[in-house]
């Protein structure tokens, strides 16, 4: 199951949680350096370490739009896609884990789950280094921990990222000082899904900076209990917001549009989204599970509305109407 | 390859250096690169290398023959590469990304002063390799085994002490 369609802890605040970690193997260049015998190498050893359990897929044997599809589900990274020597992607139905092989590292081991859960991420992509250290002679140093491509990710290797969505705090713009404090702690935010405007959406990702000098679990901790405060302050700033009459009839209207309009753009879906999202976790809009709004969040991009439609050619005017054929689908 | 200098370890740094035209190589292991930077055997002028953007095959030309040189260039030119992915530290500089595991032991200096700008002067704490955590944890029992040695003889307690003596000898025999 995909994480989007699972239930999670926190849901009216948290999105998702990820942890990810980079390894690489002794004795090989990283993969900017690599030729392609030797990626091919690192590839089938990889297999081999992960062996039956993980379906691996090549990503150099896709389509751009099929790659754009993985990347909208947040499968792979956008770096993934620039590798340019030979790369794939090993994933296991069994547990969510997967494994980007030769993106800017030789493995980037990842979790993703639905709502608060970082402690459950970790454990699962530990499970799976612990599996590639016994097959694998993974690169080390006493001082420097797991060595990485970049330097940023030397120590643990790990990004933990939680995504959350902060309408509260965005519509009584608090997003600025809680970027400064985080940045105090360690931590980043960033905006998803709204081209560097954070607004759109109300969807931001908070993640670790530093990864040397302290462990996994005191990261983990850090980044939870910074959440839990953000998840207390965030209701509060919902209860007074929610008591405008404007905002009310905004939140109506938005669930209005998903369910009655024939063409939804992908930028009126993000404004909308916000508000429907806003109006489901205040018990404003009833009959619509945060699982549905999971799957609209990854199944109207426009790649993923293509090949699931299997209009493969699709203008943006005939995946607009394909969007609200979805939107209309999915919320039911 | 064995470093020339102290023909003990395995070579992991490659030297050029060209005065007036004339070149020298050196393949040294990354512990003598230091110390003869140390030292000032050689100078360290990586920001004026550079004047062959190189690849595996020139940086193998340039080592083992057929070098060109420089013509005008007076100073001491020096060229370290990495020898299991070729990098050179303006590589690195330039995208401030490593070519390979190897190069964090090769340029530890050049590099020492970025990871700490990035993650402050620290050391790594938590997960390791297997092969690694005995190893780390080893350390750790003999530190601790050695400080109770030197306290037990302090206290003259001299069968204790002889116990641990044993116990830190199997240790380290076992490496
Ligand atoms: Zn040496
Ligand atoms: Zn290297």
């Amino acid at each position: 199951m995909k994480w989007y369609e699972m239930q999670g802890k926190n849901k009216d605040v948290v999105i998702s949680s990820r942890v990810r970690l980079a390894r690489n193997i002794e004795g090989y260049p990283f993969p900017t350096r690599l030729d392609e015998k030797g990626a091919q190498e690192i590839i089938s050893k990889v297999r081999e370490a992960f062996g039956n359990e993980y379906t691996y897929t090549d990503l150099t044997a896709l389509s751009p739009l099929e790659i754009k599809g993985y990347i909208e589900r947040q499968e792979i990274s956008t770096d993934m896609a620039k590798a340019k020597g030979p790369h794939g992607l090993l994933t296991s139905d069994k547990n969510g884990v997967s494994i980007m092989v030769c993106e800017e590292d030789h493995m980037r081991l990842q979790c993703v789950m639905s709502g608060l859960a970082l402690r459950e991420a970790y454990e699962l992509v530990a499970e799976a280094d612990d599996k590639a250290d016994s097959a694998l002679d993974i690169a080390f140093d006493e001082k420097l921990g797991y060595l990485t491509h970049c330097p940023t990710n030397l120590g643990t290797g790990m990004r933990a990222s939680v995504m959350v969505f902060l309408p509260g705090m965005t519509m009584s713009r608090q997003i600025q000082s809680l970027s400064s404090q985080l940045q105090k702690l360690g931590l980043t935010v960033r905006g998803m899904y709204g081209e560097g405007s954070a607004a759109d959406g109300c969807i931001y990702q908070i993640s670790n900076q530093v990864t040397l000098g302290i462990t996994e679990e005191e990261t983990l901790d850090k980044l939870s209990n910074i959440i839990d405060q953000i998840v207390v302050s965030e209701r509060q700033l919902r209860e007074s917001i929610i008591k405008s009459d404007e905002l009310c009839d905004r939140i109506a209207r938005a669930e209005g549009v998903f369910r009655y309009a024939k063409m939804i753009s992908s930028s009126e879906f993000m404004k909308l989204y916000a508000d429907l999202r806003l109006g489901v976790s205040t018990d404003i809009i009833r009959g619509i599970s945060y699982e549905k709004l999971d799957s609209l969040l990854v199944n109207v991009m426009p790649a993923n509305l293509m090949l699931d439609s299997e209009q493969l050619s699709a203008d943006e005017k005939q995946r607009d109407k394909l969007r609200a054929e979805k939107i209309r689908t999915i919320i039911g | 390859m064995l470093c020339q200098r102290c023909k003990k370890k395995e070579a992991n740094v490659f030297y050029r250096e060209s005065i007036n035209g004339k070149e020298t190589n050196y393949s040294v292991c990354s512990d003598c690169a230091r110390e003869m930077e140390e030292k000032g055997e050689i100078k360290n002028h990586l920001s004026h290398f550079e004047s062959h953007p190189t690849g595996f095959g020139d940086l193998f030309s340039s080592l083992f023959g057929a070098v060109s040189a420089v013509p005008g260039v007076r100073e001491a030119t020096l060229g370290k590469r990495c020898s299991l992915c070729g990098a050179s530290y303006s590589d690195i500089a330039k995208n401030g990304k490593t070519g390979c595991p190897q190069c964090y032991s090769v340029f530890s200096g050049e590099l020492s002063g970025t990871v700490n700008r990035i993650h402050g002067n620290t050391a790594h704490r938590g997960r390791a390799p297997k092969a690694w955590k005995e190893k780390l944890d080893r350390t750790a029992l003999l530190e601790s085994l050695k400080k109770e040695l030197s306290e037990s003889i302090k206290a003259e307690e001299f069968e204790k002490a002889a116990e641990l003596r044993d116990k830190i000898r199997a240790i380290e025999k076992s490496n």
